[in-house]
């Protein structure tokens, strides 16, 4: 099967536009297969359904016909989970495999679910459409309250529900902060 | 020095009515969690799992064991916990930075409630409550043992529990204004 795609331009979005700025990736783009569009606005990868599972933007885009890879730079996109948002994240590079269904980000990643409160940053991580799962790796750290986990590996599920910590040679530390009258002991 | 010493028989049944203590200061408290193995969080049912080598830190004590089970509430801070396997706990309890209460115990398994700050440790514990401000010493060799911590409650399943004190404790002389 393959995935529905909508391409909807990830431009760049200058302050002030150059007096001879170099054609927009809308003028650049190259050919396309039928089911990816380029247009204005955010890069959209949909299920086969039709469902939205990743949306996102970045100052820079680029499309690979051959591999159906996307790679958007300084992005940042919304993970849907059936239908809803489940993960707001954030990294340096964004690369979206559209027939695997799978976003990789790479460098300085960033994530938080507005369903959990929880956020974790990463140095690199992706997420599986077809797993709905999040993977992150390196300097891994959940946030959620004044709470804290560091580890090397997570995974967990798009809205960070349920998130397994773990370490390569280290332990996995849990940093937390009861709050006055909650003293353990 | 004197000392009061009772062995209790098997099975003995001890609750001991020692005075109400103070609450624990109104500070934050940090706590460090830490386990070789993977760590799984349940943000939604509020659980966690520490799996190998799990250790527990506090400024006023640890508590380790093979694995651990926490649960928390909305702030994430811990409501409950359980500990299986080689339990190693080391804990005072202060009241206005005096040691109301050390301990000093292993077992089997242990659980903790935060609410009521009861800790029941089962099987094979082994260890001691050490009580400086009454000169008291509980020698623990015991099935089970529910102690609060900060509380007037303990309660002891056999097979010994041997009790240590001053027969006629000094009163405190009274301070000076």
């Amino acid at each position: 099967m393959v995935a529905a795609i909508l391409v909807a331009g990830c431009t760049s979005r200058k302050p002030k536009p150059q007096p001879a700025a170099p054609p927009e990736a809308e003028e650049e783009k190259p050919a396309l297969p039928e089911h990816v569009r380029l247009g204005g606005g955010d890069f959209v990868l949909t299920a086969p359904e039709g469902g939205r599972l990743w949306q996102g933007s970045g100052k820079s885009f680029d499309w690979d016909t051959q591999a159906q890879t996307a790679v958007l730079t300084d992005a940042k996109g919304t993970f849907f989970e059936a239908g809803k948002p489940a993960l707001e994240g954030a990294a340096s590079r964004i690369r979206v495999d559209t027939k695997a269904r799978v976003v990789y980000l790479d460098e300085g990643v960033q994530a938080s679910s507005p369903v959990t409160g929880a956020a974790f940053s990463a140095d690199r991580a992706e997420w599986r459409a077809d797993e709905q799962k999040v993977y992150g790796q390196g300097n891994v750290k959940v946030v959620r309250g004044q709470s804290e986990a560091s580890a090397d590996r997570l995974v967990a599920d798009t809205a960070l529900k349920r998130v397994r910590l773990e370490g390569e040679g280290r332990p996995v530390t849990l940093r937390i902060v009861q709050t006055p009258g909650k003293a353990l002991w | 020095m004197k000392a009061w010493r009772t062995a209790l028989p098997v099975c003995a049944l001890c609750l001991l009515a020692l005075g109400a203590a103070q609450p624990q200061a109104q500070k934050m408290q940090r706590i460090e969690i830490e386990a070789t193995g993977p760590v799984e969080i349940d943000f939604e049912k509020g659980v966690a799992h520490a799996e190998k080598d799990a250790r527990l830190t506090t400024r006023d004590g640890t508590f380790a064991a093979d694995s651990m089970d926490f649960t928390f509430d909305q702030a994430s801070a811990i409501v409950s916990l359980s500990a299986a396997g080689h339990v190693r706990i080391k804990v005072k309890t202060l009241t206005k930075d005096k040691v109301e209460r050390q301990i000093d115990a292993s077992a089997d398994a242990a659980t903790y409630e935060q609410k009521d700050r009861l800790l029941t440790l089962k099987g094979n514990v082994k260890g001691k409550i050490v009580e400086p401000a009454r000169r008291r010493t509980y020698d623990l060799t015991s099935r089970e043992a529910t102690v609060q911590l900060d509380g007037d409650r303990m309660h002891f399943v056999g097979p010994k529990i041997t009790i240590t004190q001053p027969e006629a404790a000094p009163e405190p002389a009274p301070e000076k204004p």
